[in-house]
């Protein structure tokens, strides 16, 4: 036996509006972005990156008797 | 068993040996079957036209069991409200009840000797009863009704204008059951009881029976002359209407009985946005159209003033009467729903379909406006009180007119939903934040917890898979001074480098060692410092490629004693990542200066694969800031929501109670 449906209404389910459809792709941007940054090992510091010339690594003693320039740091106290 | 009516002489066939009374086809007299033959118990009023999808001598069935409907009697509501009853006997032999009122169905059975039953006294709208069943019934409304009209064999002996005293009950589970208390001036302390279910037409399987009385043919609308103006009015329920109001005069016209009567003028004549007339289909209910039939406006006493807001009636034949509400702009579709349905939790809040309703307020409902028609005795003027609870977009309401109490489930439309089920341009004027306005970011507890659940599973899985290891560790000495730089080679066209005024010896080499791909490097740099600084550079040198990878650190530490406070600051032991460089086999070139002027050590150790929780807390704060934005915006759209809420005594009896809720309120 089936009851009259207009005594019983259904209560209106909360339905995901734009707000939340944009947190929560934020969220998983955010989340992912962090998959992708750990599951590479990548990291936000820069590493300077350079190559020998030719000339110093052909030469003798090639680059343990060349001198990489750096500026040096000369601070402290 | 064939008899003579005792008043025409006609004949008259009492079908069923257990059957009473018999209402006379012919001149309509109500015969009755006594031990010393038949009576009369005087003459029928003519049945009210009411359209009717049974008829009588309709066969059905009900749980299987099939019966007959042989006799009606039409019952009107001490408010005006006129319903039908019809008898049905079943093949068992049993007699049953089957209700019918606004589009609603109820088959109900006598229950013989039902022990402690509440006396009239102690019934009213919402009192509990159980009668030993899972579940208790709730009484939805106590009234008086009275016999208008019968038709057919009915099995008890009816009084024609005979009022008596009922209660109406319901379990929320589909149970109906009704206490039948005689005569309302002197109710029988042990009440007859009706029980039985609420049921779907179509559950019935109604089939054949007499064609309707002419008188009786369900009329689709019919137009009334106004006695005052005498304007065509035109009366879309001729069925079911009790009031109508003139459009011309605005005259409230009684059309109780089919008798036109004058109520009086309304001092306001009413504007609805939504013309009445109007076809709407709503959402909640797709395949059911109804009809804007009447509009009201009313007003609800909040905080010592009154705030007006429109109600519209619908009507479908199926599903009775629901309504349409605008309040400050903002739309609700109101369905009626079976009060004994609702589980009121503590004091206020109420649970429905397991949901639960936060209390959100409680006021005194006036009558303002009119218009239109409308299936009770309304008038400006009339009062009730409401408590609301809300679970957006939902609100329930629960209305005491009286000893009736009618609970609805409103849902919210937008303005452009009301648009696209009525057709008509309503104006989107919504004001503020309604009590069962939508959520802002609704999910938002679950969005956040799944994305904190992904973010450390994340981290823990990876943080599981990581294995540092190390590819250098080395410890020397390291003089003072600044290194003295050779002369590049000359054909290298460099400018010459300054020389140093110390001793080559600060620049060292490594033995070579591979770096894997795809793991990051973590370096550390230390120095025996005191009172000075240093500066480390570590060039890792690919000797396939000739490319090389420089990082540096500079540290330092410095101590001493102030002020009768030792001091220190510094750092002589640092350490730095990089991302993965390109696999190889390389060689550390370590090149370090300082301040001393002593020889000191200097440490350096390279690891790979190492694990980075740092750059999971980034990330979570980074999660937990827009989240944290989203919550915010999400509490002050619910905090303005809440700032209406309130429970208001009726008009003029504001009490230190008021101000005693209005702060429990704000506690939540």
């Amino acid at each position: 036996m089936t009851m009259n449906k207009a005594l019983l209404p259904n209560v209106a389910k909360t339905k995901l509006t734009k707000g939340s459809v944009i947190v929560a792709v934020l969220a998983t941007a955010l989340t992912g972005a962090y998959a992708m940054v750990a599951l590479t090992q990548a990291e936000g510091t820069p590493a300077e990156r350079d190559e020998l010339p030719a000339n110093v690594r052909s030469s003798p003693g090639g680059y343990r008797s060349y001198h990489f320039w750096h500026s040096g740091y000369n601070g402290g106290k | 068993m064939k008899v003579q009516c005792s008043n025409c002489g006609a004949p008259v066939e009492f079908r069923f040996d257990d059957s009473l009374v018999r209402v006379c086809g012919s001149c309509k007299s109500a015969i009755v079957r006594t031990d010393r033959g038949v009576e009369t118990l005087g003459k029928m009023a003519d049945l009210v036209p009411m359209d009717s999808p049974l008829k009588l001598f309709s066969d059905g069935k009900y749980f299987g069991r099939g019966f007959m409907l042989i006799g009606k009697a039409q019952i009107q509501h001490s408010a005006g409200g006129i319903w039908q009853e019809w008898y049905a006997k079943f093949d068992d032999g049993r007699w049953g009840w089957i209700a019918e009122h606004q589009g609603r169905f109820s088959v109900s059975f006598e229950v013989p000797d039902m022990q402690g039953l509440p006396t009239a006294n102690a019934i009213n709208a919402g009192t509990q009863v159980s009668v030993g069943g899972p579940q208790p019934y709730t009484v939805t409304e106590v009234g008086v009704a009275k016999y208008l009209a019968a038709d057919g064999e009915l099995p008890f002996r009816l009084g024609i204008n005979e009022s008596f005293l009922f209660a109406d009950m319901s379990d929320g589970v589909g149970g109906f059951a009704t206490l039948d208390y005689g005569d309302p001036d002197q109710p029988t302390p042990t009440p007859t009881m009706y029980a039985g279910q609420w049921v779907a037409l179509a559950a019935l399987g109604i089939a054949g029976g007499e064609a309707a009385p002419r008188d009786a043919t369900p009329a689709a609308g019919k137009k009334l002359a106004c006695p005052e103006c005498n304007g065509s009015i035109d009366v879309r329920l001729p069925d079911a209407s009790m009031r109508v109001v003139c459009p011309y005069c605005n005259q409230m016209i009684s059309t109780e009985n089919g008798v036109l009567a004058l109520l009086g003028m309304l001092a306001v004549k009413a504007k609805p946005e939504i013309p009445l007339g109007t076809r709407a289909k709503f959402a909640q209910q797709p395949d059911t159209e109804f009809v804007v039939v009447g509009y009201m406006k009313r007003s609800a006493y909040v905080d010592h003033s009154w705030y007006s807001f429109d109600e519209y009636l619908l009507h479908n034949q199926s599903v009775g009467f629901q309504w349409l509400v605008c309040s400050d702009g903002h739309w609700s579709f109101v369905q009626p729903v079976d009060t004994a349905a609702i589980t009121i939790n503590g004091q206020r809040d109420a649970s429905y379909q397991d949901v639960t309703f936060k209390a959100f307020a409680g006021y005194t409902m006036r009558v303002d406006e009119v218009y239109g028609e409308f299936f009770w005795r309304v008038n400006a003027g009339d009062m009730s009180s409401s408590v609301d609870s809300i679970a957006p977009p939902a609100m329930l309401s629960r209305e005491l007119e009286g000893k009736e109490l009618n609970t609805s489930l409103a849902t919210y439309l937008t303005a452009s939903q009301v648009r696209a089920a009525t057709g008509v341009s309503v104006v989107d004027r919504a004001v503020g934040v309604a009590p069962n306005s939508p959520l802002r970011l609704p999910y938002l507890g679950w969005i956040s917890a799944l994305a904190f659940i992904v973010l450390t599973a994340t981290a823990m899985v990876l943080a599981g898979r990581a294995h540092p290891h190390q590819v250098l560790e080395q410890v020397f000495s390291v003089p003072p001074g600044k290194p003295a730089l050779p002369p590049p080679p000359v054909e290298a066209g460099f400018e010459t480098p300054p020389v140093g005024e110390e001793a080559p010896g600060n620049a060292f080499f490594s033995e070579p060692f591979d770096v894997k791909a795809g793991e990051n490097l973590e370096f550390t740099f230390g120095a025996s410092l005191s009172n000075s600084w240093a500066y480390v550079v570590v060039d890792l040198y690919d000797e396939a490629t000739g490319q090389f990878v420089s990082v540096n650190r500079e540290l330092e530490k410095y101590s001493g004693y102030e002020d009768g406070e030792s001091w220190s600051e510094g750092d002589d032991l640092r350490t730095l990542y990089i991302s993965p460089i390109k696999a190889g086999n390389y060689i550390a070139r370590i090149e370090a200066i300082h301040g001393s002027n002593t020889d000191i050590s200097v440490f350096v150790r390279i690891r790979q694969n190492v694990f980075r929780w740092v750059n999971y807390l980034g990330f979570a704060i980074a999660l937990l800031v827009l989240l944290g934005i989203a919550g915010l915006f999400r509490f002050f759209h619910n905090k303005k929501r809440w700032s209406n809420s309130g429970f208001y005594g009726p008009p003029g009896a504001y009490t230190a109670a008021e101000d005693q809720d209005d702060e429990d309120d704000d506690d939540e």
